[in-house]
């Protein structure tokens, strides 16, 4: 079996994360933040210490990180939060669902308006015109997507926030494809990032992270016990706790601190080139494999987080991806949770094969890949009733 | 003779004994006594140190002290 759905979530965890989920469960079984006694106590000393772990590789303070179940979570938190007083919000065409159904959901009852701009790959400079032109006076917010989880795509996010603090408008990044491949910093400019913490952080599913930019202060998705202050009922003021209602995921978030020290003593820089590495020797030769469409018209350091998409002529992508299942090899194909990237990019009727190798995959794994996709190529066995 | 200084929440509990250590200040984190906590349910660093300067410090990092509290001794439980 040969994973490359790291997109979806990453695979394998590496060895110390694994064990400190053990750990966790058989050490740090106290509800945090509830009790006095020694486990409670134990474990809380333990979430604090991930949480300054998180602060420090993101460049924040302990208290701007929230624990979230997920980016979904963190986007609905952020969005939601951001647009409760209602206005406009500027998106783009290639998000993920858990930016663009929040959008949708708020659009539909009537208290928000959005517009989904287009993404021009290999041209900032058209991006960014794009962003311009939906500006209105009533633009209350940008939320995007720092890297596609479709084509990998990188939009410009440096101008993007420059664009932003022009604007006065507050930047929402969704980080669930960068996080851990590629440094993001809210002094990139931006006022939150969301992400994944079972992606490239390589921690365990049922974890997310949202950084918050000290002074921003969102009314919370979700209100209920946190521990202190239980004689009111308001939510607390502050962060991280006014977000953090109810029990975290202790498990999930301890693991996270141990994949939080196996990213650094990796490094970011390393990942991200390995990984990209993998990528560009499976887009140049499918690019040369007859019968092979791929998403992206270009593959190049810098403009593309690890992923590529493609597709067999005539074959429904899903169908590619069961084929390859069947031989192994581990993919996703279909619509990606992205309802407007695909009729966007012009795969509304096949949607796409996904590539998303992580740092436990090998060139020798990519060879057998290849292998696989260009026999698939040569003689379909499964078509798709299209034509 | 102690002290406990009340403050919002765990994170704020442990970022305090964090500032406090680089500061060569020890301090302890409790459940704070039902008997002192106006809203129900909290936490407190316990020290033997000077509260005020304690206080200083934290307020200078951002840390709030809702309350301090001395616990004479004798009246301390062990």
């Amino acid at each position: 079996m040969i994973y490359f759905d790291n997109a979806a979530t990453s695979f394998p965890k590496p060895a110390a994360v694994v064990q400190a989920v053990n750990e966790a469960v058989r050490f740090y079984g106290g509800n945090p933040g509830r009790s006095g006694h020694q486990m409670s106590m134990r474990t809380a000393e333990k979430i604090y210490q991930v949480r300054q772990k998180a602060g420090a590789f993101f460049d924040v303070r302990p208290e701007q990180v929230i624990f979230t179940l997920n980016c979904t979570h963190a986007l609905n938190q952020a969005i939601k939060g951001v647009m409760a007083e209602g206005g406009h919000v500027i998106t783009t065409r290639l998000e993920h669902n858990s930016v663009l159904r929040p959008l949708e959901s708020m659009a539909a009852a009537g208290r928000i308006q959005y517009t989904a701009v287009p993404v021009t790959e290999g041209d900032d400079d058209a991006t960014l015109a794009a962003f311009g032109e939906a500006l209105r006076r009533d633009t209350r917010a940008v939320v995007c997507t720092h890297g596609s989880n479709v084509t990998g795509t990188l939009l410009p996010v440096s101008r993007i926030a420059d664009f932003c603090r022009r604007n006065g408008l507050i930047f929402i990044l969704d980080a669930a494809q960068t996080a851990g491949v590629l440094p993001v910093r809210l002094s990139m400019g931006l006022d939150i990032i969301c992400m994944a913490g079972h992606k490239s952080l390589h921690g365990i599913t049922g974890t997310g992270l949202m950084l918050l930019r000290e002074g921003l202060s969102l009314p919370p998705l979700m209100e209920g016990g946190t521990g202190t202050g239980s004689l009111e009922l308001q939510a607390p003021a502050e962060p991280p706790e006014r977000y953090e209602a109810g029990t975290v995921n202790t498990v999930g978030i301890i693991a996270l601190g141990a994949a939080l020290d196996d990213l650094g003593r990796r490094g970011l820089d390393r990942i991200y080139r390995y990984e990209m590495a993998l990528c560009a020797r499976v887009y140049e030769e499918l690019r040369r494999t007859d019968g092979v469409q791929l998403l992206a018209s270009r593959f190049k350091l810098w403009e593309k987080a690890p992923i590529v998409s493609f597709n067999i002529r005539g074959l429904d992508a899903g169908a590619v991806a069961a084929r390859l299942s069947e031989r192994g090899f581990l993919l996703r194909g279909g619509y990606h949770c992205a309802a407007l990237a695909h009729p966007f990019l012009g795969t509304a009727e096949q949607g796409a094969v996904r590539f998303s190798p992580g740092i436990f995959n090998n060139p020798r794994q990519v060879t057998l890949f290849l292998d696989e996709v260009k026999k698939i190529a040569k003689n379909p066995a499964v078509r798709l009733n299209l034509f | 003779m102690k002290h406990l200084l009340l403050v919002s929440s765990i994170t704020y509990a442990y970022k305090a004994r964090h500032l406090l250590q680089q500061n060569w200040i020890k301090c302890g984190i409790v459940r704070t006594p039902e008997q002192y906590t106006k809203q129900g349910c909290g936490y407190s660093l316990v020290l033997r140190e000077d509260p005020q300067r304690t206080v200083d410090i934290l307020t200078r990092h951002g840390i709030k002290v809702l309350q301090t509290v001395t616990i004479p001794a004798g009246a301390e439980k062990s």
